[in-house]
C-alpha cells in the first residue's frame, strides 16, 4: 500500500502534461515538497 | 589586486586549511576514499547535495528555465523525486551491505555478485563517462577565471586542476565531505542573495503564458522521457553519489542524509528555476536584454549584478564546479586502485591515482575536443547500463559474469550508437537493452 502511495507522488509529477495547467510550477513544488515531507516523517515506519 | 583573485585565494585558504585537518587519522584506504564509515548525517547530505548539483544548476538550468519554461523545474524536480524514491528504499540496504562486505569502491557491489571482470569493464565505463563530464567542469572554473580575474584559459585549468585535486589528495573523503558541505551551505546563500536581487530589480516575478505550461515547443512528453530517465536513476547510477551511501556512522544518519539532501535539492532547484523564471519575465518587461544562447543567460546577468553579489555567486559556480569534480575525481580514483589495480591496503596508491586523473582530466579540458560536450552530456545515458546490475544484487539471484559483461557492454554500445546517429530516444533505448539483456542472459546464466 506504501509503495503504491510512493508510485503514485512519481506519477503526479507527470499530470501536468495531461493538464496543461497554468500553475504548473507550483503544483510540481507542492508535489515534491510533500513527497519530502512524507519521507521525513513517515517513510521510515515501514521499512 | 583583483577582488575576484583575492577571494579565490582566500577560498583556496579555507579549503586546503579544512583539508588539511581532515587527513588526520587517515591510515587505511576505507578513511581515504569513505571516511571510515563514520560521516554524519548533516556532512553526508551537504557532500551528497554538492557532489549532486554540480555548475549545471547555475548556468545551464538557469537558462533552460529562461529559454523553454516550467518544463525546466519540472525535470529537475522530477530527479530529486526519483532519487528520494530510490533513496528511501535502496540507501539503508546499499549502507548495510556496504559495511557487511567491506565495500569501498562503488564498483565492488558488482565484484561479489559479477564477477572482477565485471568490475574493472564498470570501472573503464565510468571512466569513459565521467571524464568529460569533469573536464566539462572544469573548462567551466577556467571560463569564469577568465572573464573575472583575466587569467589565461590554460593558467585557469592549472588553478582548477590544483583546486580539484588538493583537498582530495590531502583529505580523502573526510576532506572533500567537509569542504563540500560548507560550500554547499555557501551555493545556497548565494542562490538566496541572487533571487532576492533579481526579484528586487525586476520588480516582481510573472510566469510568461506560453512557458508557464508543459508541453510546449521543448518540453514534448518524449523529450521529457528522455532527459529525465538517466537522472531518475543518478542516485543509483552514477558512482560519486552511490558511494556516498557507504559514508554515513549508522542508520539514523544514512535517513538523515537522504531527509536533507532532499531540503537542499527542493530549496536549490526552487531557487534557481526561479531566477531563470524571473529573469525572462525580466526580458518580457524590458529589464533585461533578451538572450538567444541559453548558456549567456547566467553571464548576463552576472554582468548587470553588483560587485557585492556577483563575485560571490562568480565563487559559488567555482563551487558547485570543484565540489562535483573532486568528488567524481576521488571516487574514480578508488575504482581504479581497487578494481582494476586490485590495490587494496596502502593509501598512498589513491593520492598517486588522484594526481594521475586529474592530468588526464586537465588534458581533456586543454583540448576541448568537440566531443566532449556530447560526451559529457551522455554520461548518465552511459551509466545507465549499469542500472540491472544494481537492481540485480537486491532483487534478482540469476546472473553472474556473463551476465554483467552482456549487460554492460550491450548498454554501452547502444548508448553511444544512438547519440552518434542523434536518435531521440537513446536513453529510453539504453535502458531497454541492458534490462532485455540482464534478464536474458541471467535466465540462461542460473
Amino acid at each position: 500500500m506504501m509503495k503504491l502511495l510512493e508510485v503514485a507522488f512519481v506519477v503526479a509529477m507527470l499530470i501536468p502534461f495531461a493538464t496543461h495547467w497554468d500553475w504548473t510550477y507550483f503544483y510540481w513544488i507542492a508535489v515534491t515538497a510533500t513527497y519530502l515531507a512524507y519521507i521525513a516523517v513517515r517513510r521510515w515506519e515501514y521499512e | 589586486m583583483n577582488e575576484f583573485i583575492a577571494l579565490i585565494i582566500f577560498y583556496a585558504i579555507i579549503g586546503t586549511a579544512i583539508a588539511l585537518y581532515a587527513r588526520r587519522g587517515v591510515r587505511t584506504q576505507e578513511d581515504y576514499f569513505i571516511g571510515g564509515r563514520n560521516i554524519g548525517g548533516i556532512i553526508s547530505a551537504l557532500t551528497y547535495a554538492a557532489t549532486t548539483y554540480s555548475a549545471f544548476m547555475m548556468v545551464g538550468l538557469v537558462g533552460l528555465s529562461y529559454k523553454t519554461g516550467v518544463g525546466a523545474a519540472g525535470f529537475e524536480l522530477m530527479y530529486l523525486v526519483g532519487t528520494l524514491f530510490l533513496l528511501s528504499y535502496y540507501a539503508p540496504k546499499v549502507w548495510k551491505l556496504g559495511k557487511e562486505k567491506g565495500l569501498v569502491s562503488p564498483a565492488e557491489i558488482f565484484t561479489h555478485r559479477y564477477g572482477v571482470v565485471t568490475a574493472k569493464l564498470a570501472t573503464i565505463l565510468a571512466l569513459i563517462a565521467l571524464i568529460p563530464y569533469t573536464s566539462i567542469q572544469m573548462i567551466g572554473v577556467a571560463l569564469i577565471l577568465q572573464k573575472n580575474a583575466g587569467i589565461g584559459f590554460a593558467s585557469g585549468v592549472a588553478i582548477a586542476s590544483i583546486l580539484i585535486a588538493l583537498w582530495a589528495f590531502l583529505g580523502g573523503l573526510r576532506g572533500v565531505a567537509w569542504t563540500d558541505a560548507i560550500q554547499g551551505v555557501f551555493m545556497l546563500t548565494v542562490a538566496i542573495l541572487a533571487v532576492l536581487w533579481t526579484f528586487n530589480y525586476m520588480g516582481g516575478f510573472e510566469i510568461p503564458n506560453e512557458l508557464a505550461v508543459v508541453p510546449n515547443e521543448f518540453w514534448t512528453p518524449l523529450r521529457f522521457a528522455t532527459l529525465t530517465i538517466p537522472w531518475f536513476f543518478f542516485a543509483l547510477t552514477n558512482p560519486q553519489v552511490f558511494q556516498r551511501l557507504f559514508i554515513p556512522k549508522d542508520e539514523k544518519a544514512i535517513k538523515r542524509m537522504v531527509v536533507l539532501f532532499g531540503l537542499f535539492g527542493l530549496i536549490y532547484t526552487v531557487l534557481v528555476t526561479f531566477l531563470g523564471l524571473d529573469l525572462r519575465f525580466g526580458t518580457e518587461i524590458g529589464k533585461f536584454p533578451a538572450i538567444a544562447d541559453r548558456d549567456k543567460v547566467t553571464p548576463t546577468l552576472l554582468g548587470m549584478m553588483p560587485e557585492w553579489i556577483a563575485l560571490p555567486l562568480a565563487l559559488s559556480i567555482i563551487a558547485a564546479a570543484v565540489t562535483t569534480a573532486n568528488s567524481i575525481i576521488l571516487t574514480l580514483s578508488s575504482m581504479v586502485l581497487r578494481d582494476v589495480v586490485g590495490e587494496k591496503g596502502k593509501v598512498i596508491g589513491g593520492k598517486i591515482v588522484v594526481i594521475v586523473l586529474t592530468i588526464i582530466v586537465a588534458m581533456f579540458a586543454l583540448k576541448r575536443i568537440s566531443y566532449i560536450v556530447e560526451l559529457a552530456v551522455l554520461s548518465s545515458t552511459i551509466l545507465l547500463c549499469q542500472l540491472p546490475l544494481i537492481l540485480g544484487v537486491f532483487h534478482w539471484k540469476w546472473g553472474k559474469e556473463k551476465t554483467g559483461l552482456a549487460t554492460l557492454i550491450c548498454g554501452f554500445v547502444t548508448a553511444i550508437a544512438l547519440s552518434a546517429m542523434m536518435h531521440p530516444m537513446v536513453s529510453i533505448a539504453t535502458f531497454c537493452v541492458s534490462f532485455a539483456v540482464f534478464l536474458a542472459m541471467s535466465s540462461i546464466e542460473r
